[in-house]
């Protein structure tokens, strides 16, 4: 099966309502991906030689080689002439020594199919497929940003479903607040709030200092994503729902946390708003799966346990579709929670680990 | 709390009294005959998941350096004869937050308040949470009077009042991570003197053809006190033979974790140290210069430059080539700020000379003597700002 034949039958399967689980599928998609990355990425197939794993060898998609993230820094990971990259994206740097993860692509056409369905299903449940909505995005815009992914896949969104007063609120480097609270008062239906977790920091220690409180339509949702690495306020995600729901009167029932990275081409979000009252877990898309190894063994762990996540998302066609992140997860219901990277942090020993000096590293 | 009239008796008696009773107290630690020290060796792995043969490999070598002769060394060092020292500049109460995973800066972060005749009222870590108590019961064995003037708390992180009540002292000694000093230096009353011993780093670095014994040595910094201290070298610049190094310490890495095994690692950790091997080993198949060097209880990188990288720690070694001392200056000026110690051997030493950092030779890079100049700001110093004021 050649990569153009694995793309299509991938755009089929992310159209498809209702969304559906297909192990045959997605088992039979994934073994022929990783013949063509295999044959089309040099470090790769070294990579997976060096482990005895070949397209030969491989029966089955648990044993396809995943590349840890930090791969994405070293070198280019791409399964496809160089020059025919139309874009790539970044992860973000913290420092002049931190090396920049990069995901190069060839084609828009599946990465931008990809971030759709799930974006839908998680924030605009119910919602008809016509039906706009006011999205405000505490980010900068792909203009500002032409390296983010986050700020490009806002863009398609904003794009699909953004209402006409919808717009960009991170401009020259800082959240305009007093724009973002002009446009939530003039909007004419509970608004999407989506940005970085930091940017929502940002408006409500600005309300804060100015004494304010605001009391935003009970209908609006908010889409928050990304971490505090590195950054002096730290705050955990449930201090930050607790300030936002003071703050901005939005409930955490109405919060949706997405779990993505620039290594990526899906994402996953909360299952709050899709599936009201059930536990708050991450959902998987049906063309990825996630799984949760003991560090030491690679096997999985039991449900009840944490483990490394693993991440194989077939949109990945022009990269690697096997993923190791560093983030810890557990496994919940049909699917997972985030853990975050070092929760023993603080007891670790005195010599801090230099990637938290340099403020990301290699 | 502590009774006032202990911390009375305390300050009426000389330094030189203090001190003597102190370096009982260190000698008695460090007798490794002792039953000080056997509790020591039996507490210390139950409660950090250090291996006990590494714990007693470690103390071995650590309390060695804990004598009286040691104790005077840095009360000379520091504080210098008694006539330029003005004893009222002393705290009277001092308050010790210890971090970290060993013991030998707790012992010394309590060591100083009672040398310049302060009571101490330590909370100890959460990993390393013995030291503090074994070390009282070593001092008060020597001398009641002092023992007394050391107090063990603990309170939960959230319980404002405790804090409150802990930090309210003349002195405050924290040490941990950035997060961590920042959280403590909020809580400190704006009177106190607040001391505070951030994290640091410490390297290896090494020329000429790789050499078993030395590669040994280097080996021996890192297995000791699985590479969780801020003297642990995690990483070694060579300046020659890159391969031939990384080879030799991966060798002695692996053997001498077979007598000396790694101690419990968090899952979080191992996932660090998972992450860090495979994205190596996706760069050696990129560029055909990196090698990993991988055993059940360490994992030695040979990198193909002198970039540097995250460092899981627990027996984790990058190995990097540098081009000759401006390499090396180069290779350091990002982590100048943080650099404590650099093991070298010997003859390299005088070319190190002007990089400003602690030097020693491999091996030794656990043992600091007691007058070490503890992270730049010293032991005693600090609490007596204002000496002969």
């Amino acid at each position: 099966m050649n990569r153009a034949t694995i793309e299509a039958r991938l755009l089929d399967w992310m159209r498809e309502e209702p969304e559906r689980s297909d192990e045959r599928r997605f088992s039979e998609l994934a073994l022929a991906l990783f013949a063509w990355q295999f044959a089309h990425c040099e470090p790769y197939a070294r990579f997976c030689a060096g482990r005895g794993a070949t397209p030969e060898r491989v029966a089955h998609w648990e044993e396809i080689p995943a590349v840890p993230t930090g791969a994405f820094k070293e070198t280019p990971l791409r399964s496809f002439r160089a020059d025919r990259t139309v874009k790539t994206f970044r992860t973000s740097g913290t420092s002049d020594t931190a090396r920049r993860g990069e995901l190069h692509l060839d084609t828009l056409a599946l990465y931008e199919s990809a971030l759709v369905p799930s974006f839908e299903r998680a924030l605009l449940p119910g919602f008809g497929p016509e039906r706009r909505i006011p999205m405000f995005v505490l980010a900068p815009s792909a203009a500002d940003a032409p390296d983010s992914s986050l700020s490009h896949m806002f863009a398609v969104l904003l794009a699909r479903r953004g209402a006409p007063e919808s717009g960009w609120f991170v401009r020259d480097g800082g959240l305009d607040v007093t724009a973002l609270d002009t446009a939530c008062a003039a909007a004419a239906e509970p608004p999407l709030l989506c940005g970085t977790a930091f940017g929502f920091v940002h408006w409500v220690e600005a309300l804060r200092r100015k004494g304010r409180r605001l009391t935003l339509s009970p209908g609006t949702r908010l889409m928050e994503t990304g971490g505090f690495k590195g950054r002096a306020r730290e705050r955990s995600r449930e201090t930050l729902y607790e300030e936002i729901a003071a703050t901005l009167g939005v409930p955490a029932e109405r919060i949706v946390n997405q779990y993505g990275m620039t290594e990526l081409g899906s994402q996953f979000y909360d299952s709050v708003l899709a599936s009201p009252g059930e536990p708050r877990r991450k959902r998987i898309p049906p063309w990825v799966r996630v799984r949760l190894l003991d560090p030491v063994t690679n096997d999985p762990v039991p449900d009840t346990e944490a483990g490394m996540i693993q991440i194989l998302d077939l949109a990945n066609t022009g990269s690697i579709a096997s993923v190791l992140t560093a983030d810890l997860g557990r496994r919940r219901g049909d699917g997972f929670e985030v853990l975050g990277r070092d929760p023993e942090a603080e007891a670790r020993g005195c010599s801090i680990a230099l990637d938290e000096m340099l403020g990301g590293g290699r | 709390m502590v009774d006032a009239d202990v911390g009375r008796a305390l300050r009426a008696r000389s330094r030189a009294s203090r001190v003597e009773a102190l370096g009982r107290a260190l000698e008695r630690l460090a007798d490794p005959g002792g039953e000080t020290y056997a509790r020591l060796c039996e507490e210390i792995p139950a409660a950090t998941g250090f291996h006990p043969a590494t714990v007693r490999a470690g103390l071995d070598l650590a309390l060695a350096q804990f004598h009286r002769r040691g104790l005077e060394a840095l009360v000379a060092s520091e504080l210098g004869p008694n006539e330029v020292w003005n004893p009222a500049n002393a705290p009277r109460t001092t308050a010790v937050v210890t971090g970290g995973a060993i013991p030998m800066p707790t012992f010394e972060a309590l060591l100083a308040p009672l040398v310049v005749g302060s009571t101490v009222r330590v909370r100890p870590g959460s990993r390393e949470r013995i030291g503090a108590g074994i070390f009282a019961r070593a001092v008060a064995a020597e001398d009641a009077e002092l023992g007394a003037a050391i107090e063990c708390v603990a309170f939960a992180r959230d319980d404002a009042n405790a804090a409150r009540a802990f930090f309210d002292a003349d002195a405050v000694i924290a040490s941990g991570s950035d997060a961590t000093i920042a959280r403590i230096r909020g809580q400190v009353p704006p009177t106190a003197r607040f001391v505070a011993y951030g994290h640091r780093l410490s390297i290896a670095v090494v020329d000429g053809r790789a050499e078993a014994g030395l590669a040994a040595a280097v080996a021996e910094d890192v297995v000791l006190w699985d590479e969780l201290g801020c003297l642990s070298p995690v990483a070694l610049l060579a300046l020659d033979d890159v391969d031939g190094w990384a080879e030799a310490v991966a060798l002695a890495l692996e053997r001498r974790s077979r007598a000396l095994p790694r101690g419990a690692v968090p899952l979080a950790a191992a996932a660090a140290i998972r992450h860090e091997r495979d994205t190596a080993e996706l760069r050696a198949a990129a560029d055909g210069r990196t090698r990993v060097f991988a055993s059940a209880d360490a994992t030695v990188v040979r990198e193909a430059d002198a970039r540097w990288g995250p460092t899981p720690l627990h027996r984790f070694l990058r190995v990097h080539p540098v081009d000759g001392l401006d390499g090396l200056a180069a290779a350091l000026a990002p982590v100048r700020a943080w650099l404590s110690t650099v093991g070298a051997p010997e003859p390299l030493h005088p070319a190190l000379s002007g990089f400003g950092f602690r030097r020693v030779r491999p091996g030794q890079m656990q043992a600091p003597p007691l007058d070490w100049n503890h992270d730049g700001i010293g032991t005693l110093r600090p609490l007596l700002p204002h000496r002969g004021g």
